[in-house]
Formats: structure tokens, C-alpha cells, sequence
């Protein structure tokens, strides 16, 4: 089932180009981010889900609820965490929760006793009875969590989360957010710019720009393959090539210099030129391709690891606009002309392709 | 009893099925209200206020007498009369004292919401922005219930009390013009006094602003209708008096206490001071004017509401 489902929803304020642009999307469950610049309509996408703004043209349903129409019942059953430094004024942590969860139309008994609990869950014990206006940046952002959990939402929208907190408190918020999305059945939508965070958490990743979506795919998707391999190989790199070519495939990253990669010696130890390429190959058997290619160049082929791309490479890539040039598993996913599979490591040469580790390495 | 329980755990326990959406922001803003300082200094001065009034009531020489003697002064006023004279009296004190009490617990209502960035926060929960205006506009108005409404009916029970127990009942009947007066006051002053705050609260968007401009509203009115009424009598009519209609009348009702007076005025049948009457509008005005205010606040702080939906 859909947890957010919008169609063709446009939206404008006053003469102001449009925020966004006929963007048509599906939010599954689990944890989704929401990426985007600045500018990009994150918010006002949020905005017109929860029934914030009603004035857009098309249509937006969430749990199944009509935005415009059913719009109370569905800031019941969500919960919403600005990114703005929202504090209820002159109350301590506990009663802002309460009465958050009063608002929301729970008793004062019932709405006491969850802001209690939610503020536990969240870290803030030592801070239940200080006025929130004390707390650090760190501990507002958890505030603010709590708050959106009061009333047991079924669906979490954070704008920007974990900005502005340490690195140790980031990965304390990442491993809750994980923890609502996969032992409380919670849906998450992540929005943010920091790609890494998302990466974390996230199964699906919504891509934003200029009011108009760029791209929505699955992050197990990303570490599929993409076609690409990255040879590692002792011998005669321009036999390799050859090789290559000869077999209808062909090399799609410019050579990395051996004394460039920092980690790989230049000669190997019989005296061979040691040398990377990036190659395509098609077919079922691709490692086995590439070890007949090996062979029939002449060259030791040490290790083949599937390139994959991180989300910051398909970020970068669909914010640019750039075609994919060519299709995998991963660009299945892609919506529309977007789709992933040019890998962001091809246009910054000669940076290393990214791999999938020492688990792609063939020998010791 | 297990307060709480650690970890994540779903609530089960529903929801109310709540038609007056405004109840906690209403509950949890009185609440806040009569716990400050300056409700508890302020309400201390009322009380001195009322007691005094009390006490001024009980020693009235035509009162006095009759009760010790039990018979009436030659030529003195009924119970009934003064009774309501010092009602008036009461009234024209907290007509004043009301909305320092008001600027005081009310100046923050919407402006500190609005320095904290606290409106997402309501705003994301089932309730609309009329519903966050009524639960804001209820504050001062029960503030107010304190401060005003209770005092009046203390004090109009207390002259009900001192009657001799044969008349109780027949003299407290008489007073219900009195205490339909006190509740179309207090009705008076909440509409005025409440709009104006949460009003001022929303365009100032601080505190102490909203403080500033509320006082000088209340307060600096007079000078400006004085200066009306002092021209218009000059230059068209030989006794202030005669200045009670036109755009003068219109003026008039900029001075909120004045608008308060001239409704309970109009309910009662006897002004709070004598003096007032040239400078009190007509009650029509007076009540036009106060639900332009409640009209007009209730307008600014709905599309503040609605911005803050907007943009949030």
C-alpha cells in the first residue's frame, strides 16, 4: 500500500514560478528520503500532504486519506517534525509533549503518561522537567522527536532531523529512526540534503528539483550491478584493451595510473605492470567474460569488483541531468527518463571507481 | 503503578472524540496565566479593591443606620440604590485596573508562539487556525471572568446578604437588572480587552511591543477623545452634553473603558460615574465597535494562523 500517494500535484504561490510542477509519486512503507537543493519543493511537498496547503492543483492522499478533505484525520495520524527550531514557549519537556498529545486529542492522563514514555525513548530522561529553551541543539531535534511520536503516528515526516547535531548523537537518531521503521512498523519520510544519512536509513530515495521530481528508486537497487567491472590486472594493459573490444564490450572509465591509486603497487611482484580498468560487460557471467578476456590478452587478472554507485553519485548525476547511458538493475527503478547507471566516479577521473570492496576480490 | 514504560510502545488507548478542539490550548494557557506573577500581584490589588468596596458598602451611613436602627434615613438612598452604585463604583475601578491585568498575562499569547516558531507545532495537529484563535481569545476572557465578573457578583451577593433574612429573597430579585449589567459587562470587557491583546500580540509579534501598544491604546485614548470632545464643544455645542452623536460618537468608542461603560450604562440604567456620560458613546457604537475589535482580531489572527500553515 501506498503510504503517501500524490498525482500530477502542482503548486504555486501567488505569481511565483511553481514550487512544483505536475509531480507524480508514490511513497512506500518503510523509510523514504526526500532529497533536494534548496528550493527544491520538499516542504511544500510535505505541506500539501499534510493538509498544510489546500490550494494546488491535482490530487494527494495519505493512508489512503484525501489531503484537502480528510486533512484533520490526517495530522492525527502523523506526525511532524519541522526543521525549524520550533519550541512551545515557557514549558518544560514533558509538558510540551503533553500538550502536544492533548492537542492531538488524547486525554491529559494518557497524553502524560506517552510524553513521558516518548521522551524516554528518545534520550531525554535527564531533561524531562527543564524548559526546553535550555536544551542544545542536539537535544531539541530529540524534543522535537518526541513530539511527533506523542500521539503514535503511523507515519513520521522529519525535515532535516539531524541537523545540526554531533556525529554521535546523528547515529543515535539514525539507529531510532531505523528502529521505529523496522520494529514498530513506522513509515518514515526523511527529507534532507545530507545523502549519507539518508543512505543509512532509507529503502527508497525521492529526488527533487526545481519543483519537479528527478528520480525515485529502491537503495538495495543502487548496489546492484550497474554493468561495470573494475579489473584490476598485472600485464600488458593495451592487449587488455584489445581484448576487450574484440569481445564487443568496452572500457567506460579513463585508465587510473598505477601510482595514483595510493594503495596499489606499480609493478606486481614478477615485475608486470600492475594497471585498473573499468569495463561493461553484458551477459549472465560477466566475472567469467572478463577471466576469458584476461586470458586471451595474456594478463593476470587479480580482481573484478562490481562498480556500484553510492546516492550521492545518482544524486549528483539526476541534478545534473545527465542521461544514463546505459540500463541495470538499478535504472529499472528509475522513474521516468531518469535512470541510474552512469556511475558519478566516470566524470571525476581519476578518482578510483567505487567498488564493492574486498568481497569482489577473485584472488588474495 | 507503572508511570511509564521503557522503550517504544504503541498507545492503545484512543483518542477523544473532541468537538471543541480549542479545550487544551484554552486549559493550558489559563493555566500559565494564573500561575504568573503579575495575575497574582494584580489579583491581590483587586481583592484589596473589592474588599474596600465591601466594606464601603457595609458602612454606608444610609445603610448603616437602617440596619442598626431599622429605619431608613429620611431622604437616603434605598439598598437597592446603593448597591448599585457600588457595583458602579467596583466597575469603574477594574474597568481601568482589568486591562493592566490583561497586557500583563496576555501580551505573549501569540507573540511568544510566534518568536519561538511555535505555530507549525499547533498547526500540524487536528486543529485549524479559528480553533487556535477561539483557545487564544479565551485566555484574557477568563483571566478576565476572574478579575471582573467575580468581584461584581461578590460584591452583589454580599449587599444581597446583608438585607434582613425576610428580604432576602425579595431584594435579590430585585437586582437582577444589576447583575445582567455586571454579566453585559464583564461580557463588555472581554471582548474588548481579550481582542485587543491577542490583536496587538499577533501585530507586534513580541511581548513587550504588544504591552507597550496595549497600554497606550487604553490608556492614551482618553487624551485623544478629550481633545475631540473638548473641540467639538467649542467650536458647535455650549454643553458637552450636546456632543453625543456623529463622527464625535465614533471617536468615542476608541476609548475601550468608556465602551465598557456605556453598555453596562445601557443594561443598567445608571453610569458608572456621572462625568462619564458626555464622554460615553452611544451603547449602539459602543457595541458596534467592540465587535468590529473581536471581528478584526479574530481576522488578523487567522490569516496569521493560515501564513504560518502556508509557509511552515
Amino acid at each position: 500500500m501506498a503510504v503517501v500517494a500524490v498525482s500530477r500535484l502542482t503548486k504555486a504561490y501567488g505569481k511565483r514560478p511553481p514550487s512544483l510542477i505536475d509531480v507524480t509519486l508514490e511513497i512506500g512503507e518503510g523509510v523514504t528520503g526526500l532529497l533536494g537543493p534548496n528550493g527544491a519543493g520538499k516542504s511544500t511537498l510535505l505541506m500539501c500532504v499534510l493538509g498544510l496547503m489546500r490550494d494546488f492543483h491535482g490530487d494527494a492522499n495519505v493512508l489512503g486519506l484525501d489531503a484537502r478533505r480528510d486533512r484533520l484525520e490526517i495530522r492525527r495520524r502523523v506526525g511532524y517534525m519541522p526543521e525549524s527550531d520550533s519550541l512551545l514557549p515557557n514549558m518544560t519537556a514533558v509538558t510540551s509533549v503533553r500538550y502536544l498529545g492533548q492537542l492531538t486529542g488524547m486525554s491529559r492522563r494518557h497524553a502524560l503518561r506517552r510524553a513521558h514514555e516518548c521522551l524516554h525513548y528518545v534520550g531525554l530522561t535527564e531533561a524531562l522537567y527543564r524548559p526546553a529553551e535550555e536544551f542544545s541543539t542536539g537535544m531539541r531535534q530529540r524534543l522535537k522527536l518526541a513530539q511527533a511520536l506523542v500521539h503514535d503516528p503511523d507515519v513520521l515526516f522529519l525535515d532535516e532531523p539531524v541537523s545540526g547535531m554531533d556525529p554521535q548523537g546523528r547515529e543515535e537518531f539514525l539507529a531510532l529512526i531505523r528502529q521505529l521503521a523496522n520494529d514498530h512498523g513506522k513509515h518514515v519520510v526523511w527529507s534532507s540534503h545530507m545523502l549519507p544519512d539518508v543512505q543509512k536509513v532509507a529503502r527508497q530515495v525521492l529526488i527533487l528539483d526545481k519543483g519537479r521530481l528527478k528520480g525515485s528508486f529502491r537503495l538495495e537497487d543502487l548496489h546492484g550491478a550497474t554493468g561495470r567491472f573494475d579489473v584490476e590486472a598485472d600485464g600488458d594493459a593495451t592487449a587488455f584493451e584489445r581484448a576487450v573490444v574484440s569481445r564487443g564490450f568496452e572500457t567506460v572509465a579513463a585508465p587510473v595510473a598505477d601510482d595514483e591509486t595510493g594503495d596499489t603497487p606499480a609493478l606486481a611482484e614478477d615485475g608486470l605492470p600492475r594497471f585498473h580498468r573499468v569495463v561493461r560487460v553484458g551477459g549472465a557471467e560477466p566475472t567469467t567474460a572478463l577471466l576469458a578476456i584476461g586470458r586471451d590478452a595474456g594478463v593476470r587478472v587479480r580482481r573484478v569488483a562490481s562498480v556500484v554507485e553510492n546516492l550521492e553519485d545518482v544524486f549528483h548525476r539526476l541534478l545534473d541531468g545527465r542521461p544514463a547511458p546505459d540500463a541495470g538493475p538499478a535504472s529499472d527503478a528509475a522513474s521516468g527518463s531518469d535512470r541510474l547507471s552512469e556511475s558519478h566516479a566516470d566524470r571525476r577521473a581519476p578518482t578510483p571507481p567505487r567498488t564493492d570492496g574486498p568481497d569482489g576480490r577473485l584472488f588474495p | 503503578m507503572t508511570l511509564y514504560t521503557r522503550g517504544y510502545r504503541r498507545h492503545e488507548d484512543g483518542f477523544q472524540a473532541r468537538t471543541l478542539r480549542f479545550g487544551p490550548i484554552f486549559v493550558q494557557g489559563y493555566r500559565e496565566a494564573v500561575r504568573s506573577k503579575a495575575f497574582r500581584r494584580l489579583m491581590s490589588l483587586f481583592t484589596v479593591i473589592l474588599i474596600v468596596h465591601c466594606m464601603m458598602y457595609y458602612f454606608n451611613p444610609d445603610q448603616f443606620v437602617r440596619r442598626l436602627s431599622g429605619v431608613a434615613r429620611p431622604g437616603g438612598a434605598s439598598s437597592a440604590e446603593t448597591l448599585r452604585a457600588s457595583v458602579a463604583s467596583l466597575l469603574g475601578a477594574l474597568r481601568w485596573l482589568s486591562p493592566l491585568l490583561v497586557l500583563f498575562v496576555g501580551s505573549g499569547l501569540v507573540a511568544d508562539d510566534l518568536r519561538a516558531r511555535a505555530l507549525p507545532l499547533y498547526l500540524v495537529r487536528p486543529i485549524t487556525p479559528a480553533d487556535y484563535w477561539l483557545g487564544k481569545w479565551l485566555i484574557p476572557a477568563a483571566v478576565l471572568g476572574v478579575a471582573v465578573l467575580l468581584p461584581l457578583l461578590v460584591l452583589l451577593v454580599f449587599g444581597v446578604m446583608l438585607e434582613p433574612s425576610d428580604q432576602v429573597v425579595a431584594f435579590a430579585g430585585e437586582q437582577g437588572r444589576v447583575a445582567l449589567a455586571i454579566l453585559a459587562a464583564y461580557a463588555a470587557c472581554a471582548v474588548a480587552y481579550g481582542s485587543l491583546v491577542v490583536l496587538l500580540s499577533t501585530v507586534a509579534g513580541r511581548r513587550t511591543p504588544a504591552l507597550v501598544l496595549g497600554a497606550a491604546a487604553i490608556y492614551g485614548a482618553p487624551v485623544i477623545v478629550s481633545l475631540a470632545l473638548g473641540a467639538s464643544v467649542i467650536g458647535r455645542h455650549g454643553h458637552p452634553a450636546a456632543a453625543t452623536t456623529g463622527l464625535l460618537d465614533l471617536v468615542k468608542t476608541i476609548w475601550l473603558p468608556m465602551d465598557v461603560a456605556s453598555i453596562f450604562h445601557a443594561v443598567s440604567g445608571a453610569p458608572i460615574e456621572p462625568d462619564d456620560v458626555a464622554a460615553m458613546p452611544d451603547p449602539w457604537s459602543a457595541f458596534g465597535m467592540l465587535v468590529l475589535l473581536f471581528l478584526l482580531a479574530a481576522f488578523v489572527v487567522i490569516r496569521r494562523a493560515r501564513t504560518v500553515e502556508v509557509v511552515a
